[in-house]
């Protein structure tokens, strides 16, 4: 039923669209194995990345006004709420001068180096991209990015930079089936093992799983998890989570497997920091 | 002319679905503009335009998301082609017939993309494919309008 004669197809440019096409793959699968970027991927993200980075400025202001406009009295208690909370936060940041000069005097007292805080900087995520056990988000930092750096918050690891393209890059998070770290129980003996995604038990939140390298580790509710800095991919000490619940296997009773609540929020990534490996 | 100008409206729609604002997520989907982008641009102006499309918003969309491109540029080029073979018949060229397609449209191109990287729990992938084929065909209308237009104004094929 045709409103029109259509006209007769050109098969010969869209024989050479899949030829090209063909060639990307062919050149993705080759950067890849060497672990770089095609120039291809590198060509599209240079025009879709800043794209994106000005769409997430824009909705933030654009969310911000309609916030003021809609909430103008909630947002006087608000404000006051906030300031509250920064009076208390600069009380703590004093506090913990403090605990650092008092650290500082005994590493000095005691012949060691000075500890020196890791210059992180602060990157905004841009995109996210989920599905498929895929957990990765793209950030934008005010420096050059280099594949292996470190991304976390405040509260804690959140992954590391896979790809890095100027001061863009893609981050695949802790949360993603491919990803997993090394870790150690904080406590005197802590166990060692590695943590990694648990999408079976992230129904409703985000879960970690920590599987021990010993059958006979001791894993308690209540653990904080810290990376051990095996492998070197992570550098030890970066807090990851603490143990929710502990499951044995009911067919093998040396199959231990402790779920781990994560500290940072992975569903509020809006802004993370960025580490150099080895910082 | 019109190849160019289907080129910034993909990146334009590529960099939206990517940043799709939170608050209009419906259970964290949303919709697949460049699928709507690729039908729309082979209803207006035909196979080649379609594959074209299809061979760029995969590579804008695979790059922005670190994804394999093969499955992706074989979904994308093969819609992008089989929708502009659909050009000059009747109803071809207006906006419901546009998110009519893209209903169907979007759970088989995820069902070629599926073959090429399967999820590890479907349950949830069936819930997104659900709810994001309705969503993508609502947004396909306002989108194949863009497209009609501008292929009206630069006419690609005769």
């Amino acid at each position: 039923m045709r409103a029109t004669h259509a006209p007769a197809v050109r098969w010969e440019p869209i024989l050479a669209m899949m030829l090209l096409a063909l060639i990307f793959t062919w050149g993705q699968h080759r950067a890849r194995a060497v672990g770089e970027t095609s120039l291809p991927e590198r060509g599209a993200r240079a025009v879709v990345w800043p794209l994106q980075s000005l769409l997430v400025r824009g909705g933030a202001s654009t969310r911000t006004v309609a916030t003021a406009a809609y909430r103008g009295r909630s947002l006087v208690a608000e404000n006051q709420e906030l300031e509250r909370r920064v009076r208390e936060l600069e009380a703590d940041r004093l506090r913990m001068v403090s605990y650092y000069l008092e650290n500082s005097a005994m590493r000095k007292k005691l012949g060691w180096a000075p500890l020196e805080p890791p210059p992180a900087v602060a990157a905004r995520v841009i995109d996210w991209s989920s599905g498929q056990g895929r957990k990765r988000v793209t950030i934008e930092a005010n420096r050059e990015l280099e594949r292996g750096n470190i991304v976390r918050t405040q509260a804690g690891l959140v992954g590391r930079v896979i790809e890095a393209q100027g001061t863009r890059g893609t981050v695949m998070l802790l949360t993603d089936t491919e990803s997993a770290v090394a870790a150690r129980v904080l406590r005197e003996n802590g166990d060692f093992g590695m943590v990694s995604a648990a999408p079976e038990a992230s129904e409703h939140m985000t879960m970690l799983k920590m599987i021990p390298h010993s059958n006979r580790a001791d894993l308690r509710m209540g653990d904080v998890l810290i990376s051990s800095g095996d492998g070197g991919v992570y550098p030890q000490g970066i807090p990851i989570g603490f143990i929710e619940r502990v499951e044995t296997s009911a067919v093998n009773v040396s199959l231990i497997t402790a779920y781990v609540h994560p500290f940072a929020d992975f569903e509020h990534l809006d802004y993370v920091l960025v580490e150099r490996r080895g910082e | 002319m019109a190849y160019l100008a289907y080129l910034v409206l993909l990146v334009l729609l590529t960099a939206i679905e990517r940043t799709w604002p939170g608050w209009l997520l419906i259970y964290d989907q949303g919709p697949q503009l460049v699928a709507a982008a690729i039908i729309s641009a082979g209803l207006c102006a035909g196979p080649v335009a379609g594959c074209f499309a299809g061979l760029i918003g995969a590579l804008l969309l695979g790059s922005a998301e670190s994804a394999w491109l093969g499955g992706t540029f074989f979904a994308y080029m093969a819609l992008g082609t089989v929708v502009g073979l659909l050009r000059g018949t009747l109803l071809a060229e207006r906006a419901p017939m546009a998110a009519l397609v893209t209903l169907a449209a979007v759970p088989i191109v995820e069902i070629i993309r599926l073959i090429f990287a399967a999820p590890p729990n479907p349950a949830p992938w069936v819930l997104q494919l659900l709810i994001a084929a309705p969503y993508s065909a609502l947004l396909a209308m306002p989108v194949f309008a863009g497209f009609h237009w501008l292929t009206r104004l630069l006419a690609p094929e005769p």
